[in-house]
């Protein structure tokens, strides 16, 4: 019974590899590329659905595969697949096969970013499901690299300036990281990679000379830990770069950074934090919160005042991020599971939302609109394509957190679980939230409402292949919002084994 | 019997060697493909000899002046097949004229013998010997193409550097004469177990020895001549010497330092217990940390490809002599698994920027935009190859580096784990910029890519078959690693 998904997280590993580069005709190589990520995309969500059956049968170990690699020193490669990532999986599989066939128009060099695009599906795949540091640690940089290669030769005309300084920020990160796990790797004896030997608060009290001092193993990793997540994921201090790179990505590298990577990144950050130290987690917990509740508001605060649409696009995630921090650091289990259904809403909303966004760019070169930058000139979309505006509607109204959609109860849940531990800071992400429904409806209304330019060709509607892409995604919100409730009995089971840990 | 088994690999190096000079004088036909045909055969065939002569080793042929066992044999492996890469790349470029082929092969067939001499030698004046003759190889090979007055500056650079490197060595060898009265190395090591040497004697000799070795290693304080020796030769010799060179280097280095200067440890994972009182980790710490920051950011500022590789090459054998270091059998097996990782690396890197060197004339950075597009299987070739070189994950070169600094964390050498990572960091944004430049705007219609042909169908087949092993010590790390481990089971103490 365990043998056929073992098969099958090995397939999803290794089907997002092979590149469509090889066929000589651009729509079969195209067809490979899409072919190829639907069908690890499938993988995924039939694994995640025997994952829900065994919960549902009561066993909630997840589905597991565990090969040595590197018996010596202890790596192997340790996949599974368990409450907690289970969504992000399920998200992996439907973003990247929508992305990709948003990119089917594209002329130029689609050989190479189909292939670049599968090589991130397949690292964020490994990035999700890894249980070896070690391993992790690989798909964790891999991740950098297409996302470097995929800004810094289709962005905008910054976008050399902006992909250097991406990957000095991520390698920095990825060192950081590299030193956490150095440090927890050699703290225990014998030295081990896997999660799940590390778990269980093995490494509190655990403590290492440094210079002369005497420094706790987890407080530092946990701390090498922090700052290597803030140098990859938007949090206030240090989110320039990402701003930056927003607004050169192409609209679908944007779409995998927000709706692939940050969910990604946040995941492995609950993971390893719940994980390995969950005593510096406790300890730490009101900085974060303060920390995320802080990004609410600068990036609400950011959203309203943004002219320009890719900007808007940033701030919004900063402030989702701030959100999804406060979730995971409010150590409550209705947080806790808030905050990972979060991700998942969340990924699928800003995928639609910049779906959408590269959609009407690519109709604005051809009817005379001026997108980018602040003196954008377009409005009255929605009596130019009707359905178009009612599509965009509903995601909006889904990263707003709307009742009937899945952001609601993402916003919901991490609202109720923060709410009994830090009623302040509840308070603060009230009020960025409203900021960000006011910012969100003005852009909104800039788009579509209003007067049509005159003189300006139609945009025309979306077309079939357009609609088919957006559906999945719609559909999803849509389902997230009116039944949540197979997903969460997924996901709570896991959120509460870890929580043990710490009440 | 046995003996002559032993050093058949070197009796081979030398039939080849006098082989392809007699070609040269005095065979006047169609040369240049019996030249080649030899040259390779030759290495082959030594280098099978040496597979099979693993079977045999833990011996001292030649009246003791040689010591052929694991470490040895390990390095004569490395070294032929060294130069048997270098010499299949001389075939694919075009920066050696034929007409020069045979010397050229003569010059690194011998290159390849007198590593091996090195590598093995147990005698100080065997040691000496062999690298005086590498130094004088390596002088000629670096003034090779004497019209160019980069070559002719780097000829002069490395000749007085591998002067002062040599006359330092002597004066290393002259104490240790005086104190035990033998040059030959196990007899060296008794007697200073027997008598141990003051502090200020053996430091003394340990920083000579190091500093005359420095220059073949290519690490501070005698780095300065690979960016410009390197710069100035063909991209064949350029590989040959950013990998033999250092390799004899460690070669000896790690001989003299394991059979020499301590004795085999009780535990398999202990520091080797190290005769002579302490103060030559720190200058060999210094040294390394030193190396590597400075390899990194001069790799990081360079607009010519030949000078950032340089770079990159420096920062990482400051990374290896961590190895030397942490010294047990841990960090020894680093290093000789980094070593294998780089040969087929380097020489992947080397072969693919000799292939663009040749269609574009400069190797600067700035002429190479749009190159992506004219000739996608090389250059992505290249991105792979330096990947690995740099110490990008999945790839081996990331799981040496990560030995590395895993042996010298384990051994308490925190800060130097901190900088060997950053200098990894800068490494990866040097790289980037190399690789980025390759790329450049994307062109609107359907670029030319360069000529085709059989020539370059084969240098494609031979990038192809250097990408094999790498992937193999991927997947099959483990098995590289145990392999590295026992190449030092059978060690002479």
């Amino acid at each position: 019974m365990i043998l056929l998904p073992l098969l099958g997280v090995a397939g999803q590993i290794l089907f997002g590899k092979p590149r469509g580069v090889k066929a000589k005709d651009s729509a079969l190589h195209r067809l490979v590329a899409i072919g190829t990520s639907i069908f690890a995309g499938i993988i995924g969500v039939v694994l995640v659905v025997r994952l829900y059956a065994q919960v549902g049968a009561g066993g909630a170990a997840g589905i597991s595969e565990h090969l040595d690699w590197v018996g010596a020193f202890a790596i192997s490669y340790a996949v599974r697949i368990d409450g907690l990532n289970a969504l992000l999986v399920l998200l992996i599989s439907v973003v990247f096969p929508v992305l990709l066939v948003s990119e089917w128009g594209r002329e130029r060099g689609a050989r190479g970013l189909n292939g670049l695009f599968l090589c991130l599906q397949s690292s964020l795949y490994g990035i999700v499901c890894a249980q070896d540091l070690f391993l992790l640690f690989f798909f964790w940089t891999l991740s950098a690299l297409p996302i470097y290669f995929l800004v810094s030769i289709w962005g905008g005309e910054e976008r050399e300036r902006a992909g250097f300084r991406y990957m000095m920020t991520a390698s920095v990160g990825n060192a950081l990281l590299f030193c956490a796990i150095m440090v927890v790797y050699y703290a225990v004896d014998p030295n081990t990679f896997l999660l799940d030997q590390l778990s269980d608060g093995r490494l509190s009290g655990i403590r290492f000379g440094f210079l002369g001092g005497s420094v706790p193993v987890a407080s530092l990793a946990f701390t090498l830990l922090c700052l290597s997540m803030v140098l990859r994921v938007p949090v206030w201090p240090l989110h320039g770069w990402f701003s930056y790179l927003m607004t050169q990505a192409p609209p679908s590298v944007s779409v995998a950074l927000c709706g692939g990577f940050i969910p990604a990144a946040i995941y492995l950050f609950v993971r390893l934090s719940y994980g390995l130290f969950p005593f510096s987690l406790s300890d730490l917990s009101p900085a974060l919160v303060a920390i995320g509740a802080f990004n609410v508001v600068i990036g609400a605060v950011g959203a309203v005042a943004q002219r320009d649409f890719r900007m808007f696009v940033a701030s919004l995630c900063v402030t989702h991020t701030g959100l999804i921090l406060v979730g995971v650091s409010s150590l409550d289990a209705v947080g806790v599971v808030g905050a990972v259904f979060q991700l998942f809403a969340f990924g699928l909303g800003v995928s639609g939302l910049m779906l959408f966004f590269g959609i009407l760019r690519d109709r604005a070169k051809s009817s005379g609109f001026n997108l980018d930058g602040p003196e954008a000139g377009y409005g009255g979309v929605a009596s130019e394509a009707p359905v178009m505006a009612v599509v965009t509607a509903l995601i909006v109204a889904s990263l707003l957190g709307f009742p009937g959609f899945g952001g609601f109860i993402g916003n919901a849940l991490i609202f109720m679980g923060g709410y009994s531990v830090h009623p302040g800071a509840v308070l603060i992400l009230g009020i960025g939230s409203l900021l960000l429904t006011l910012a969100t409806f003005s852009v909104y209304m800039r788009i579509f409402l209003g007067k049509y330019p005159e003189g300006a060709k139609s945009t025309g509607d979306l077309v079939i292949r357009e609609r088919g892409f957006l559906l999945p995604l719609v559909f999803l919100l849509v389902l997230l919002g009116v039944y949540p409730k197979p997903l969460l009995d997924m996901v709570r089971p896991s959120v509460e084994a870890l929580l043990q840990l710490i009440h | 019997m046995r003996d002559w088994i032993l050093v058949l690999p070197e009796i081979t190096l030398a039939l080849t060697l006098s082989g392809l000079l007699a070609c040269e004088i005095a065979y006047r036909g169609e040369r240049v493909r019996l030249v080649s045909a030899i040259a390779l055969v030759g290495l082959a065939a030594a280098f099978l000899q040496t597979v099979v002569a693993r079977r045999y080793i833990g011996a001292e042929p030649a009246a003791g002046s040689l010591a052929i066992d694991g470490l040895s044999s390990y390095f004569r492996l490395f070294f032929i097949a060294l130069a048997f890469l270098v010499s299949a790349m001389t075939v694919f470029t075009r920066e050696i004229a034929i007409r020069q082929r045979t010397e050229y092969f003569a010059f690194v067939t011998a290159g390849a013998l007198a590593m091996c001499f090195a590598a093995a030698s147990a005698d100080f004046m065997m040691a000496f010997l062999s690298l005086q003759f590498l130094n004088l190889v390596g002088y000629f090979m670096a003034g090779y193409s004497k019209e160019r007055s980069v070559s002719t500056e780097a000829a002069v650079k490395f000749m007085v550097f591998g002067a002062a490197s040599s006359v330092v060595l002597l004066y290393a060898v002259a104490v240790l004469f005086s104190v035990s009265g033998t040059l030959d190395i196990y007899a060296i090591s008794a007697a200073m177990r027997a008598q141990p040497p003051t502090y200020v004697t053996s430091l003394m000799v340990i920083v000579l020895i190091y500093v005359s070795l420095s220059f073949y290693l290519g690490v501070f304080p005698m780095h300065l001549w690979v960016p410009d020796v390197l710069q100035g030769v063909p991209m064949p010799t350029a590989a040959f010497l950013a990998l033999g060179l250092p390799a004899a280097g460690f070669s000896v280095l790690l001989r003299l330092f394991m059979a020499v200067f301590s004795s085999k440890g009780t535990e398999a994972q202990a520091l080797w217990p190290f005769f002579g009182t302490g103060g030559w980790e720190e200058v060999l710490a210094l040294a390394s940390g030193a190396t590597m920051l400075a390899g990194a950011l001069l790799a990081l500022r360079q607009s010519s490809a030949k000078r950032m590789l340089a770079g990159l090459v420096v920062s990482h054998l400051g990374l290896l002599l961590l190895g030397v270091l942490v010294l047990n059998e841990n960090g020894i097996a680093a290093v000789l698994f980094n070593l294998t990782a780089q040969l087929f690396a380097l020489v992947g890197v080397f072969c693919s920027l000799s292939f663009l060197y040749d269609r574009l004339g400069t190797d600067r950075l700035e002429h190479f935009g749009g190159v992506l597009y004219r000739a996608i299987p090389e250059c992505v070739c290249l991105i792979l190859f330096l990947a690995c070189f740099v110490g990008f994950p999945p790839f081996p070169g990331f799981l040496g580096r990560f030995l590395l600094i895993g042996a010298a964390v384990r051994e308490q050498w925190y800060f130097l784990a901190i900088i060997a990572t950053l200098s990894t960091v800068i490494g990866i944004a040097a790289f980037l910029r190399l690789a980025h430049s390759l790329g450049g705007p994307i062109p609107d219609e359907r670029v030319q890519g360069f000529e085709s042909g059989g020539a370059i169908t084969g240098q494609r087949m031979f990038l192809l078959l250097l990408l094999i092993p790498l992937g193999m010590m991927t997947l099959f790390a483990h098995a590289a690693i145990d392999w590295a481990h026992r190449s030092l089971q059978f060690q002479l103490w």
